[in-house]
């Protein structure tokens, strides 16, 4: 009897798991994810098949999904090109050194902001945060960047970039879960300021630094607006997203190419996905650290103090 | 700290000052280092924000290189008027709505129903990977998304195309033809940024106890019972609140991808508020004029912003500040 009961209920149980109205959704909801993953990659897997495809195929519109034939012709140009390598070396050099100024520049106003007994804490708060609601328009920052003599020189891609206030609170918000018995503590045991910075500061913050680095980075990398506007009169300097704006939306061709020849009309067009690819490599391969940091940086953001 | 304030009240003010100076000199003495430290970015704050802060005042005035911010003219609201008055205002405005409430409309219901999609999954490992894929539109540069799109779309050699061609159809030259304009301006913002959204419903998702679903199947609900009766009630604070922040941003769409995009022949439809600041402040060169249109749009954001801050905290206790 009591077995014949306990069987009745797990059969029942079993078909309450899976009815055939929850076996539909089960599966619409994998088919639906795999669409939605399939719709995010497909314009990326393209890219990357238009760019080693032969060029016959290319031009002629064969290629859907997977490669057709096989040609690296594009590839060996764009890497025979020197405007290439410029503006690659230029868009490293912006994004390690504006990287840098930033990062710092940020956990040098966070830090003082987490201490607790720090007594200017909530007026320079308010200093820093007031530009997220109100600060200098397109003008009027166009300006200063001249008055100062930035204009046209590398320094003005990094400089203004600064430390966002944004990223300022969220890694106050990070710092000030150290709590400040460590500091005093080690102020008893005679630790300077600078000390305290060196061995229990920076160790401790690494967690958000990084996060802070890798959204920075992310951000250099991808700008291409501040380069357009602050230094047009210098070609030598402009990064690679400019760059790109030129060959895929101003449709200019790339130097080097002998416009009319045979070969160059047939390469000019796998040439476009060909640098994509070439952009998008980098911010590809560290992917998996951008992704983790990235998520982390948002839920610090989001923990409120 | 805030019995030495009420201590010093009631001492005439000569004195009270003089104390808090000293008070102010003892804290500064002890916080030497800190202040140390934070001045280098107070210093680049007030170069590059608050003094462009205060070049806004040029929208008052009638800038003149040569006499500098301060030794131009004032004009008063001229710039303002002229803007107001001018057809551009209309247009600019009116496409500046259009573009965000169809971004709302069309983007803000995605994200939520990927992340109760995907918080569905039972393979950890599918799930993982369907999320990873989501992401990475999000970390491609707008340049290369509009670059992309240009290729895509184009009428002779674009893969949209090829695919409207086959099926028989006459190719369109997206790009080109104003109808299209917000469609493809909007679609692309989707596809870049409804993974990267999700994660906040993903992360409240999460938060969920297993006990509610537990229960609502001893009750005998089905799956989309469980979504409808436990799911969405208990995210609904983060939609609420995420809905209220983008009307915050309503009137702030980016000139950035917009002058990628637009053409003279689309201008009719792409033109938002912003990116007419920068045709007519930087590519015109009226700085004063320009100043006036982006002083106009940051004000309308901060209301906005204030108002949708307001609202938020009314109804979830949630804020920005």
């Amino acid at each position: 009897m009591v077995t014949e009961k306990k069987k009745t209920m797990q059969t029942r149980r079993r078909r309450r798991r899976m009815s055939p109205g929850d076996r539909i959704f089960t599966v619409c909801n994998y088919v639906f994810c795999f669409l939605a993953a399939c719709v995010t990659l497909y314009p990326l897997i393209y890219v990357f098949s238009m760019s080693i495809s032969a060029p016959e195929a290319v031009i002629s519109n064969l290629v859907t999904l997977l490669p057709k034939g096989f040609s690296l012709k594009a590839y060996e140009m764009i890497f025979r090109n020197g405007e290439v390598w410029r503006s690659y070396y230029n868009t490293i050099w912006y994004t390690v050194v504006g990287t840098t100024i930033s990062t710092t520049l940020t956990m040098m106003a966070a830090y003082p902001l987490s201490r607790r007994q720090f007594f200017l804490r909530r007026q320079l708060s308010f200093f820093f945060t007031l530009s997220m609601f109100f600060s200098g328009t397109l003008v009027p920052m166009y300006l200063l960047i001249n008055r100062i003599g930035l204009y046209n020189t590398r320094w003005a891609i990094v400089l203004p970039a600064g430390a966002a206030a944004y990223y300022i609170i969220m890694a106050r918000t990070f710092l000030s879960t150290i709590p400040d018995s460590l500091y005093e503590s080690a102020r008893i045991d005679g630790a300077t300021e600078w000390t305290i910075l060196r061995k229990i500061f920076i160790p401790l913050s690494m967690p958000i630094m990084s996060v802070l680095i890798i959204y920075y980075a992310v951000h250099q990398w991808n700008s291409y607006f501040n380069a357009m506007i602050y230094l047009p009169g210098r070609k030598d300097l402009q990064p690679l997203q400019v760059f790109l704006m030129k060959i895929l939306i101003n449709n200019e061709s790339v130097a080097g190419e002998v416009a009319g020849s045979a070969t160059m009309s047939m390469i000019s067009l796998q040439l476009k996905y060909v640098v994509i690819v070439v952009a998008l490599v980098p911010i590809l391969c560290v992917y998996p650290f951008l992704q983790k940091y990235f998520i982390k940086g948002m839920m610090i953001g989001a923990v409120k103090e | 700290m805030k019995g030495n304030v009420r201590k010093t009240e009631k001492q005439p003010l000569g004195k009270r000052m003089a104390a808090g100076g000293k008070r102010f000199l003892k804290n500064v003495k002890r916080d030497k280092a800190l202040l140390l430290i934070i001045l280098p970015v107070v210093v680049h704050y007030l170069v590059f924000v608050y003094y462009p802060m205060y070049g806004n005042i040029i929208a008052f005035k009638k800038y003149s290189p040569v006499k500098g911010i301060m030794g131009s003219d004032w004009v008063g609201f001229r710039y303002f008027i002229q803007f107001f008055n001018s057809p551009y205002f209309t247009r600019v405005l009116k496409n500046t709505l259009l573009i965000s409430v169809f971004s709302i409309l069309w983007g803000f219901p995605i994200p939520i129903l990927f992340a109760l999609m995907t918080n569905d999954l039972k393979h950890g490992a599918y799930k993982r990977i369907v999320q990873a894929v989501s992401y990475i539109p999000y970390f491609i540069s707008t340049v290369i998304i509009c670059g992309m799109l240009v290729n895509f779309l184009s009428p002779s050699s674009g893969i949209i195309n090829s695919v409207i061609k086959a099926f028989g159809g006459e190719p369109i030259n997206f790009l080109m033809e104003p109808k299209w304009f917000r469609t493809v301006f909007i679609a692309s913002g989707i596809w870049q940024g409804f993974g990267w959204s999700a994660i906040v419903y993903l992360a409240a998702l999460t938060g969920v106890s297993q006990e509610l679903y537990e229960a609502a199947r001893v009750d005998g609900a089905s799956k989309i019972q469980q979504v409808i009766h436990v799911s969405i009630p208990c995210i609904l604070p983060t939609i609420i609140v995420t809905f209220i922040m983008q009307i915050g941003t309503l009137m702030s769409v980016g000139y950035e991808k917009i002058i990628l995009l637009y053409n003279p022949v689309t201008l009719d439809v792409a033109d938002v508020i912003s990116s007419y600041t920068y045709r007519t402040g930087l590519v015109e060169g009226n700085y004063s004029f320009g100043s006036a249109v982006g002083l106009f749009n940051s004000a309308i954001n901060l209301v906005l912003v204030i108002f949708a801050n307001k609202l938020s905290r009314k109804v979830s206790e949630v804020s920005l500040w």
